[in-house]
């Protein structure tokens, strides 16, 4: 377990923010004078933020980012050209086909595992060298890598179908306070609603004789334990005091529309809520991708009801200008194979296929990568999900070869040390 | 100078040896050990760790007012003959040994009749090593190997777990990295020392022919081989405790290996003459085995401290030294010779000087032990300490709320303030959904909630907001209110006369709220 | 299960003649010696058959002989999948649909390889089903566009369109009497239409034939088909457990036509049987179908309205089956199903070889006599 002796700048950041909101009245607390150069240089980069959409279960990359009309195992479906001359995309992604210059589409992707069970693991944590570690979640090391920003929300927020709740598994090695807070169908977690019976002054009040007892407490001794207590109750507050984040009815009946009604629509429009207010990683998660049957009819299903949230929420990014500090990520953990089976449907495929990506740090209106006439094998420089890992550190202006954990005096590489950012993606 | 360490400390003298060998480190660090802890810092730190909560009101002020020179050691021991001593042994013991892996009635029973009877550690751990039908008050013990053969989704039952969880839980040694090859850095652990105990777990399996936790044993015919992923030498082991001798599997004829044979109608899985489990039960939990007595002794240091002698508490080795070796060695000799019941060594631990000092002025660079320290609280002592707090005055009645919901009480607090399942809770580590549970949780609310001759109602009865402030920190911070404390809440109470009910109710829920109640200090 | 009481008492296998890639929908023409396939290679693959009585390849024959059966040239000028083929009513014209769109009419033996007439565009992508009127005036198509359109065969003007009740259109099918058109939709709705005016008559419901399962809608009644007088109506899909894989329950809807009451629900399998993919009536009083599910899944099955299972199933493992046609006589029966290679097969795509699966056709015979009860 990584301990908290941090004395960097972010800790000291934060902890001003906890004083600054509770402390009413209160006795001065000296402060440790920090260098403002360090600390803007320290804002700007956690002022990245990532929103990292998960299709589980392998979109098939010939029904989406890389057709092939009429070859043997091209399928149904046409290919259309986009906003960016040159680059074709299925027919299943029409709205997003508008948005292609803001995005970069990978097509190249070779990696190592076509199982769910493991394959899902493995790409979501970068799929690093063995060492008898659990390597986090690209979401738990990018909030710990960037550190708290100046939101004061949950850094990892995961919304998803089904359940909820603290999800500490993310975090591997890190431990569990970097796993994610997920919002099951959208809701916010347990007893983040005020009770009644307590007004918002009252609320208000007990957080002051709260801090109040804290400070008496914590002289004389160690501040860690009241800073890392403090610090959860700042957060619990902000939470509720921002619940109308997650509240639908609040959302715009013009927006709800243009996302669409249903589940993934919702979540996406949430995550644009999320995103604006500051969280620093957005996972969406989207479920019932692996066609082994009925891959066709399955994906004017599924493909469809992607394209429209993602272009959607494309394009509000670019519009507000929040494109150019957030990563877009949207992928699955393989793609899915160019036969077709008995079930009209296809299987897992890792050797060939795509993921899309747009935002900070990313070259815009790109198609990286090439596969064969039938999609069966990359023809041009195969990237591995290592790769892809260097390229997102180093979008969000992380050195992704010399920055390293420290496991307990044991350094880790943050991404594969045999892979290498992908310099053609990066801006 | 040192103290001889040749003569070996009983439960007697062991408090002595504590703050012999501190003092010793004390000076050669030249520094001075801090104050002992004020009486109030005391009481509360005891009863938490011997009883499970805080102390009540009347328990504090009895302590405080008692003129006895001797009340600190006649505190500790009617602490440690209250029936809630044993529940709260069987609750850190639960969570020692589980690891919030959930609950099962017959485990508890197993827990709190053992921790009742002053069970022996040794005894303990051989009832949970090789679990008896009978009588039915042990049976119990069988969940802890039975809950870790489950399988998960689908998973392979995890027996390696299971064996690693063996060696860290009782001897204090994590072999998980010794499961493929020899330790990479810790040379003690060798890939033996993992697979002779690993031949013995895997061949047991989960009983399905009765209600109660029970495991089966299919007969234990051949050594397992194995081989390091490094040099690729195959090798052979039987069953071994680790760090032991091995055992030679004695070879029946077939049909012949069966004490009791197994029925096949009613899925009885029959009884080896010659068990894994048994040999296992016998060596391992043993005052032979001098690993066996320093883990308990660094578990209950643990406890009693916040930290081990050696740390993590699952890595006792030679590369891992204690930071105080005759420490340990005075503990773990002192359970021995106490023939590992626990009562005597806990009591010992509270009456040295080192237990007794306070925390206060602790700050970065101090020596270990020159100071109190901070401890975590779990689930169940805030839970108690909740109920006591803000209750009637006397202590927490079990029985105060109906089985069931008492039930659902204790599984929200766990929900809330428990780790995840396998992961030892060890440090303080406050987590946003423990927060929203104190910010918003009924549960928290119905106990500020004035009603029933609670905290709440006394306060808002008593017009004296001076006196108000007295039994305020009394009753949740078990101590008396400085000046400025005071001061503070005379003010808030003055501000908020026409809502006096709620500002008494934000009152005790910022100090419920507060680092100070949640830890114990 | 009773098996047919033919001469030799089951069900016989008289041939199978493979294909070049995956196939989806088996037609004859004529007079049963042309059978058609609609190729997922976007091209209209036909055979000459010998005459019913003389022998066909033997059934594991590996490629036909020239003068027994013979593959013509396919049929090019189709993109994606083929989706759709009919015979016009007097059994001159093929008429053939793909998912991009394109409707086109050419003569049942073409060699030219321009058609008698099309529409590139004749619905906005997938287009989905065709079916013919009897007495030749009227070609109904549906597709994914949610549309009905009726185009007058010989020279494909359109007749007259209307929206199919706002769902993606999977089946059609024309009443026997010229006058009435069913539609199925993926929301497990039959809609009857009448064809000389268009307008809507009734929606049966079939509605288990549909799940949303996360955001996708799986399902559909995919073929409808009339029984001989037109007082039956059967819907074909399956009762969906979820979506991604897709788990099912192949099954069957029949319904009155005089007042849609349904007749019976019939379940052919368990959840990784998957869908019924068409379903056709023979006229000595029974129905014909196939479904295909998980791998090896799937069946070829005879039943009659009313019985609470079908009384023959396929007589060898004949797994994914996805169409089946009836020879004009009455006598023969050609299924399609799946056969290849099943998963991954990673390491032979690297050096070039991936073959993809096929749909060889076997050609089954029925006995003389109708079936024994």
């Amino acid at each position: 377990m990584l301990q908290s002796t941090c004395q960097s700048d972010q800790h000291q950041f934060s902890r001003r923010r906890w004083l600054g909101t509770a402390a009413a009245g209160a006795a001065a607390v000296a402060l440790p004078v920090f260098d403002p150069a360090v600390h803007a240089a320290a804002l700007q980069r956690s002022a990245k933020q990532v929103l990292f959409i998960w299709l589980d279960g392998g979109i098939s990359q010939l029904e989406s980012w890389d057709p092939k009309p009429n070859t043997e195992f091209g399928g149904p479906f046409r290919a259309i050209p986009t906003s960016v001359p040159g680059i074709h995309v299925s027919e299943l992604l029409p709205q997003t086909a508008q948005q292609m210059q803001h995005l970069a589409i990978v097509r190249s992707l070779c990696t190592q595992d076509n199982a769910h069970s493991s394959g899902v693991d493995r790409i979501q944590r970068g799929d690093p060298k063995d060492r008898g570690v659990v390597y986090p979640y690209f979401g738990s090391a990018v909030t710990k890598l960037l550190g708290p920003n100046a939101s004061g929300l949950p850094p990892y927020v995961w919304i998803k179908p089904l359940s909820g709740g603290f999800m500490h598994k993310d975090a591997g090695f890190l431990g569990p306070q970097y796993g994610s807070l997920a919002f099951g169908d959208g809701k916010p977690p347990q007893n983040l609603l005020q009770h009644a019976n307590v007004s918002d002054q009252s609320l208000q009040e007990r957080m002051e004789i709260r801090a109040f007892a804290d400070r008496q407490y914590a002289r004389g001794r160690p501040a860690a334990s009241t800073e890392a207590n403090g610090f959860v109750y700042s957060m619990g507050l902000e939470l509720m005091q921002r619940r109308q984040l997650f509240d639908e009815s609040t959302f715009a009946p013009a927006d709800v529309q243009r996302y669409g009604t249903h589940d993934l629509g919702r979540h996406m429009l949430l995550a644009k809520r999320m995103l604006e207010a500051g969280v620093q990683f957005v996972k969406v998660n989207s479920y019932g991708w692996d066609t082994h049957g009925d891959n066709f009819n399955g994906s004017w299903s599924l493909v469809r009801r992607f394209d429209q949230p993602f272009a959607a929420l494309i394009s509000d990014l670019a519009a507000s200008g929040l494109l150019d500090q957030v990563l877009v990520i949207a992928m699955s953990e393989f793609g899915r194979t160019p036969r077709v089976n008995g079930h009209l449907g296809r299987d897992h495929w890792p050797e060939a296929w795509s993921l899309c990506m747009a935002g900070a740090g990313v070259r815009r209106g790109i198609a990286v990568g090439s596969t064969s006439d039938k999609g069966t094998w990359v023809t041009s420089q195969p990237y591995d999900i290592g790769h892809m890992f260097h390229t997102w550190f180093s979008a969000l202006g992380i050195n992704s070869r010399e920055t390293a954990w420290d496991n307990q005096g044991q350094p880790l590489p943050i991404a594969h040390e045999d892979c290498h950012p992908v310099t053609e993606l990066l801006s | 100078m040192w103290i001889s360490s040749t003569a070996t400390v009983t439960a007697d003298d062991l408090a002595q040896r504590i703050d012999a060998v501190l003092q010793q480190s004390f000076a050669a660090a030249q520094v001075a050990p801090g104050p002992v802890s004020s009486d109030a810092e005391f009481c509360r730190r005891v009863t938490l760790d011997l009883a499970g909560r805080i102390p009540t009101v009347d328990e504090l002020a009895k302590f405080l007012s008692d003129p006895d020179p001797q009340r600190r050691s006649v505190l500790a021991d009617r602490l440690l003959d209250s029936p809630e001593h044993s529940q709260r042994m069987a609750d850190l013991f639960h969570v020692m040994l589980m690891e919030r892996r959930g609950d099962h009635p017959e485990w508890t029973v197993f827990l709190r009749t053992s921790f009742a009877q002053q069970k022996p550690w040794d005894q303990l751990v051989r009832e949970i090593l090789d679990p008896q039908e009978s009588p039915e008050q042990i049976r119990g013990a069988a969940w802890f190997i039975t809950r870790r053969l489950e399988k998960v989704g689908q998973q392979e039952t995890d027996y390696p777990g299971l064996t690693r969880d063996i060696g860290r839980l009782f001897l204090g040694c994590d072999l998980q990295c010794a499961q493929c090859h020899d330790h990479l850095t810790i040379s003690d652990y060798r890939q033996i020392e993992f697979q002779g105990l690993y031949t013995v777990y895997r061949n047991t399996s989960i009983r399905t022919d009765v209600k109660f936790p029970a495991v089966a044993e299919k007969p234990l015919t051949r050594k397992t081989d194995f081989m390091s992923v490094f040099d690729k030498q195959p090798l052979l082991v039987g069953p071994r405790v680790p760090f032991g001798i091995e055992h030679e599997i004695p070879q029946f004829e077939s049909g012949q290996e069966f004490a009791v044979a197994p029925d096949r109608a009613k899925n009885f899985p029959g009884v080896p003459k010659f068990r894994g489990l048994r040999l296992i039960a016998e060596s391992l939990p043993s005052a032979a085995n001098r690993r066996f007595a320093e883990n308990l002794a660094n578990r209950l240091w643990f406890v009693m401290f916040g930290a081990g002698l050696v740390n993590p508490l699952d890595q006792l080795h030679d590369d891992n030294p204690a930071t105080h070796p005759e420490l340990l060695a005075a503990v773990a000799d002192a359970v021995t010779a106490a023939g590992f019941r626990i009562r005597p060594v806990l009591r010992q631990i509270v009456l040295s000087q080192a237990y007794q000092r306070s925390s206060l002025g602790a700050a970065a660079g101090a020596v270990p032990y020159q100071y109190g320290q901070e401890k975590r609280l779990s689930a169940e002592q805030l839970l108690a300490s909740v109920l006591t707090a803000c209750g009637t005055g006397g202590p927490a009645a079990t029985a105060d709320a109906p089985a069931e919901a008492e039930q659902k009480r204790a599984e929200a607090f766990v929900k809330a303030f428990g780790n995840i399942p396998g992961e030892p809770e060890l440090e303080f580590s406050p987590s946003l959904k423990a927060a929203l549970f104190v910010l918003n949780d009924p549960l928290m609310q119905e106990q500020i909630q004035p009603g029933g001759g609670n905290l709440s109602e006394r306060l808002l009865q008593n017009g004296d907001d001076i006196a108000v402030a007295d039994e305020l920190y009394r009753a949740v911070l078990s101590r008396a209110p400085a000046a400025e404390e005071v001061r503070f809440v005379c003010e808030y109470l003055g501000q908020r006369r026409e809502h006096r009910q709620q500002a008494i109710g934000n009152l005790v829920w910022g100090l419920l709220a507060s680092t100070e109640f949640c830890l114990n200090h | 299960m009773q098996g047919i009481n033919n001469q030799q008492g089951e069900l016989r296998a008289l041939a199978k003649i493979p294909t070049s890639c995956q196939m989806s929908l088996l037609r004859y023409g004529l007079d049963g010696s042309l059978l058609l396939a609609a190729g997922r290679d976007g091209r209209i693959h036909r055979w000459r058959l010998p005459p019913v009585g003389l022998p066909l390849p033997a059934a594991d024959a590996k490629s036909p002989d020239a003068g027994e059966s013979a593959e013509l040239p396919p049929l090019v000028g189709h993109n994606g999948w083929i989706s759709s083929l009919e015979i016009s009513a007097d059994g001159q014209w093929l008429l053939s649909a793909d998912t991009w769109g394109r409707l086109a009419c050419w003569p049942l033996t073409a060699t030219a390889e321009r058609p008698h007439w099309e529409h590139t565009e004749a619905h906005a992508g997938w287009l989905r089903a065709l079916a013919v009127t009897r007495d030749g005036s009227c070609l109904a198509s549906c597709g994914a566009d949610g549309m009905v359109r009726l185009w007058n065969p010989a020279d494909g003007s359109l007749l007259r369109q209307f929206s199919g009740g706002g769902q993606d259109l999977y089946s059609l099918a024309c009443h026997p009497d010229g006058q009435r058109l069913a539609v199925g939709d993926l929301r497990g709705g039959i809609h009857v239409f009448d064809l000389r005016d268009g307008k809507h008559l009734t929606t049966w419901d079939a509605a288990e034939f549909y799940k949303l399962s996360y955001i996708q809608e799986v399902g559909g009644v995919r073929w409808v088909a009339w029984n001989g007088n037109g007082t039956v109506l059967a819907a074909a899909g399956c009762i969906p457990e979820n979506g991604g894989f897709v788990q099912g329950i192949p099954a069957l809807r029949f319904f009155n036509t005089a007042d849609g009451s349904v007749l019976q629900q019939l379940k052919l399998g368990d959840n990784q049987e998957g869908f019924v993919h068409q379903v056709l009536w023979h006229p000595e009083d029974y129905w014909m179908g196939v479904c295909s599910g998980q791998p090896g899944r799937g069946r070829f099955f005879l039943h009659r309205t009313a019985d609470e299972a079908p009384f023959c199933l396929n007589p060898q493992p004949l797994a994914n089956c996805h169409s089946a046609a009836l020879h004009p006589l009455g006598r023969q029966v050609a299924v399609l199903a799946n056969e290849g290679t099943y998963g991954q097969q990673k390491s032979m795509a690297k050096d070039g070889i991936y073959p993809g699966n096929t749909s060889p056709i076997h050609v089954f015979e029925l006995p003389a006599s109708g079936p024994v009860s």
